[in-house]
């Protein structure tokens, strides 16, 4: 028997045309610890995916390359195929019953029973439940990692990091696991609670269980592993033992993504000075992107880049600013206090917001595209509108808005029929573009746009960021752009700030070392602190 | 912090319990009004818990599945009106009568609540008003079987039992032949207060019979796809399968629970009977204190009790109190239904505080 | 599996038999009870009276002379009768006791007379002759 657990011969996976995986190969020992570093889209969990089996890589058409666990090649065909050979898996959502005992979930579906006559009628699911030894063994499994847990406490009662410390003992109380997957497990945790999850995890180590650890807290990933994997655009930028490679190296590795057809616009550092927002303790209450203690300034006139792993809450600031979620803390807009949690005073002060939610938040997609781009302008301030009757009635003046459509269409490029076209028929990129052009209708003082490219193609990518970057140059707008596309935003912005764990990481001019940025985005402060503040 | 957190207990008991809390203060306030003896009001608690307490454990199940209030129970009480019916034809009278129409209603039962426990697999999330449309639904098919085909497709020779057409049953069935015979089949009287003991004990039995379903794997895979069905469809259980044995069970037992119901009242009211015994076990197990996702054995007692002591009450308060006993016979059916929008009104509230609070705790600033 | 199998057909068959037996024990049967003068080919009996019918230690009757009653008897197979004639204090004067079975149709007619004065045919089954 050799010592090699699993190996992953040349990967490949693509989603439709978009190749997401290209020839990787992974291998890992007994026993041995392997950090699988990336940013967000750089294909670590389609790699992950297809280990397991899940269904969405055959519903787009399966991989290349093999799999072998202990030299025996695997077909994984769905997850529970995977669990019964040996593959554990921890994810970053708890997948743990809130209102059992940790020991329940333990053994969660794998209940130790006691026979009962009724069995022989009913079937097995009748057996009445050994609790004393479902406590055992939980308690056994506990153990094995070393951790003071108890076993009888509500999962909903506990902290965070018992949770996760929970889910880990659930997947090595199954007697065959060799192969623990612990996806950002200590995202959530408290560094005391991380460091015992990483003395855990060693512990497993030293018995003979492969872990593969997925982070984005570098220095962790540095602690705990024996060796470490850089995925960016679906290559293995980097492999190295971790005693022979640093932080700053395994961050120029990550970041640098390529973006074909983007021209970075450099050599012009403007300098800024007057605030036209300023954020202090923010905190937004947005599922997904809690956002915890965000201070801000942005200045008038600029492009603002804000970035961030998914999750981290940079999505949150705009939407608790524009009062979508609730959200507390102190804004200033142009001097004055800017009330929270009511939509409609940021955009009657001039704010404009273009939403990631295209399709739920941004759009009406059962509207006509002339009508999308005037909405919020009738909506806020009474554009478009013929008013009777002293304002008692109001009509759409629908010359005024086919008018202002079609300058609009035209400036912008969108491709359409009419300017009467239903939006839902138009493409992710024309969608874009309508949402831009009613931000813009509105004439902002301040806009926030969030993940304009996101779904769209690179063509379309190309057209909306001009289209930002004109709009800034053009008319003054200053624009604060959120985006999980690190380059890009190195494109048209001025600054960029850095959003991790809820605050703040750091603000950097956007000609910054990119691999300042990948410090930043990993929750590590940045080296040179001069560099952090050196914008304004 | 702590005191914070006292304060957020006592607020959260009165929350949870707010609707068994209003109906104490409104019997305190009616009981003295409506003049009624002691042994009086003793008498027909204990009757009504005989009467209703069956109906009411019915609803458990599905509870802890998760599917919410089985409004199809009535499914079941069809099925076992149409058990008591067949008895009745062929004249087979006390306890055997009773078990026989049980025997008779379990196929049936089980058979309409594995069609309901389908419909409502694909109805995740809207299992609710699903299964009170359904019941409407099944009211339907209830009525063309009892309607037409008893005494046309299946022979029923009493003529007391048939109408004068020749086929489909009379309005109301007299159920004589086993009119109370569960409840005094062990006769016992204490201080002129007739105990329905042999109603408690069959009570009594599926009480223990649903504790000890809860310690079983069955009743585990139950609660642990009633907290969270992902976790519980990734950790390998059977969901869909499992959602649908709580409710053939939570059919079954409603089954029983009408004919106990109607041996206790002693005439089927063949059109009738069913419709109100979902809504109002419902109500009852709500005054109990129990939620949409949560419901105990006491709360099936506790809920019995002050719901129906409410109805005793409250004709004779309204009369005392403004001469009219109508109005408290409209009080009840207000109040019943009241209580139905009122609980779940507050659920889904209280459900959104929680998730505001979780939240929050996961931002540390709680 | 297959001893599963076996096990749930075994319930359903004891279902079915248990429910065959409580459709016999727990059928009801109604009984004429008659204490008029019969007649039975050239005998007549005389009825007397007062007459106090016990079915069964359970369901008590109480018939005058010429007077007719319903009893529900229940359950298939043997039943036992007791029939007291009373005097006018209602004391006992003789007792007679006999066990029967019924045609398992409604309507049997019981001949009290009959019965007091030790003829065969006491009872008159529907369908059997």
């Amino acid at each position: 028997m050799s010592s090699t657990l699993l190996k992953m011969q040349g990967i490949t996976k693509s989603f439709f045309e978009n190749k997401v995986l290209r020839n990787v190969n992974i291998t890992l020992e007994r026993g041995e610890i392997l950090g699988l570093v990336g940013e967000n889209g750089a294909g670590k969990s389609t790699l992950m995916n297809i280990l397991f089996g899940l269904p969405i890589i055959f519903e787009t058409g399966g991989f290349e390359g093999k799999i072998y666990l202990e030299d025996q090649e695997m077909h994984f065909t769905s997850p529970l195929q995977a669990l019964d050979a040996g593959i554990g898996m921890v994810h970053q959502e708890f997948s743990l019953i809130p209102g059992f005992t940790a020991a329940e979930n333990i053994v969660l579906n794998r209940e130790s029973t006691m026979y009962n006559f009724l069995v022989e009628i009913f079937g097995e699911r009748l057996a009445t439940l050994d609790y004393p030894k479902i406590k055992s063994r939980a308690t056994n499994a506990i153990g094995r990692l070393g951790l003071s847990l108890d076993p009888d406490m509500i999962v909903s009662e506990m902290p965070v990091g018992h949770k996760q410390f929970t889910e880990i003992a659930r997947e090595i109380e199954k007697e065959n696991t060799k192969l623990l997957v612990l996806d950002e497990p200590t995202a959530v945790l408290t560094e005391s609670e991380a460091k015992i999850l990483l003395d855990a995890m060693r512990r497993l180590a030293s018995q003979g269980i492969g872990i593969i650890f997925i982070s984005h807290r570098l220095q962790e990933v540095l602690e705990a592993c024996d060796r470490i994997v850089v995925l960016r655009d679906g290559e293995i930028t980097l492999e190295k033992k971790a005693n022979e490679t640093n932080l700053r190296e395994i961050a120029s590795a990550m970041v640098g993504r390529r973006i074909e057809g983007l021209t970075q616009r450099t050599g012009e550092d403007r300098a800024f000075t007057k605030p036209i927002l300023t954020v202090e303790h923010l905190w937004v209450d947005m599922p997904g992107e809690t956002v915890r203690d965000v201070n801000l300034e942005v200045y008038e006139g600029e492009i603002l880049g804000i970035g961030g792993l998914a999750g981290q809450g940079k999505l949150g600031i705009a939407n608790g600013i524009m009062g979508l979620f609730p959200s507390g803390g102190k804004v200033t807009f142009q001097g004055d206090e800017l009330p929270l949690n009511n939509p409609a005073v940021p955009l009657k002060k001039g704010i404009g917001f273009v939403s990631e939610d295209r399709r739920g938040v941004g759009l009406i997609l059962d509207e006509g595209i002339a009508f999308n781009i005037v909405f919020t302008a009738m909506q806020i301030h009474d554009a478009y509108l013929k008013t009777y009757l002293g304002g008692l009635v109001k009509w759409r003046n629908d010359q005024e808005i086919v008018k202002a459509a079609k300058q609009y269409i035209e400036m912008l490029a969108i491709r359409c029929v009419h300017e009467n076209q239903k939006v839902k028929e138009l493409s992710g990129g024309n969608q874009q573009k309508v949402c831009l052009a009613r931000a813009f209708a509105l004439d902002p003082k301040l806009l926030f746009v969030s993940e304009p490219t996101r779904g769209i193609d690179i063509g379309a990518k190309k057209l909306v960021l001009d289209m930002i970057y004109q709009r800034n140059r053009q008319h003054g707008t200053t624009i604060v752009v959120t985006s999980s596309e690190l380059e890009e935003m190195r494109a048209i912005c001025d600054r960029i700030a850095i959003v991790h764990e809820g605050k703040i990481a750091g603000i950097l001019p956007a000609s910054s070392d990119s691999s300042e940025f990948g410090l930043l985005l990993m929750g590590a402060k940045a080296s040179n602190e001069e560099g952090v503040i050196s914008v304004g | 912090m702590k005191k914070r957190e006292a304060k957020f207990t006592i607020k959260r008991f009165l929350m949870t319990n707010i609707v068994p809390i209003l109906f104490i203060l409104l019997s305190a306030f009616a009981i003295p009004i409506s003049q009624f003896s002691a042994n009086y009001l003793i008498q027909e608690m204990l009757i009504r818990l005989a009467r209703n307490s069956f109906l009411v454990l019915s609803l458990l199940i599905p509870i802890i599945a998760g599917m919410g209030l089985n409004f199809g129970m009535v499914l079941g009480a069809m099925a076992g009106q149409i058990g008591l019916i067949l008895i009745t034809d062929w004249k087979i009278l006390g306890i055997p009568g009773m078990a026989l129409a049980a025997i008779i209603a379990t196929p049936l039962a089980i058979a309409l609540g594995w069609m309901c426990g389908t419909i409502l697999n694909r109805a995740k999330g809207r299992e609710m008003v699903t299964s009170y449309i359904l019941g409407f639904f099944v009211n339907g098919l209830y009525q063309l079987v009892v309607l037409y085909f008893f005494g046309y497709l299946i022979p029923i020779r009493s003529p007391e039992l048939v109408l004068s057409r020749g086929y489909g049953i009379r309005n109301a069935v007299n159920l004589l032949g086993i009119r109370n015979c569960l409840d005094y089949f062990i006769p016992v009287t204490i201080h002129g207060v007739k105990v329905p003991l042999g109603t408690f004990i069959v009570i009594a039995i599926f009480s223990a019979f649903i504790v000890w379903f809860r310690r079983t794997k069955l009743g585990q895979d139950m609660r642990a796809v009633g907290q969270d069905m992902e976790v519980a469809r990734s950790a390998g259980i059977a969901v869909e399968r499992t959602r649908l044995i709580s409710i053939v069970i939570s059919t079954v037992l409603a089954a029983y629970g009408q004919i106990i119901f109607l041996q206790n009242i002693g005439t089927l009211n063949t059109y009738n009977s069913h419709e109100q015994a979902g809504m109002f076990a419902i109500a009852a197990l709500l005054v109990g204190g129990a939620s949409v996702a949560k419901a105990t054995l006491p709360n099936v007692f506790v809920g019995v009790v002050l719901f129906h002591l409410m109805f005793v009450v409250s004709p004779m308060a309204g009369k005392y109190l403004i001469g009219q006993a109508q109005l408290g016979e409209y009080f009840r059916v207000f109040v019943s239904y009241g209580v139905v929008a009122l609980a779940l009104a507050i659920y889904e509230w209280r459900r959104a505080q929680e998730r505001a609070y979780a939240r929050r705790m996961f931002r540390g600033e709680a | 599996m297959k001893k599963r199998l076996i096990m749930q057909i075994g319930l359903v068959v004891l279902l079915i038999v248990i429910s065959i037996f409580l459709y016999r024990i727990g059928k009801g049967f109604q009984l004429i009870v008659e204490n008029k003068n019969y007649t039975l080919g050239d005998v007549v009996y005389e009825a007397e009276g007062p007459v106090r019918v016990t079915f069964d230690d359970e369901i008590q009757l109480d018939l005058k002379k010429n007077r007719a009653d319903l009893a529900i008897l229940v359950g298939y197979g043997k039943h036992k009768i007791k029939v007291e004639v009373l005097d006018n204090n209602g004391n006992t004067i003789r007792t007679v006791e006999k066990t029967f079975s019924l045609s398992g149709k409604e309507g049997d007619l019981v001949s009290i007379p009959a019965l007091l004065n030790g003829s065969d045919k006491w009872i008159f089954r529907r369908n059997v002759t």
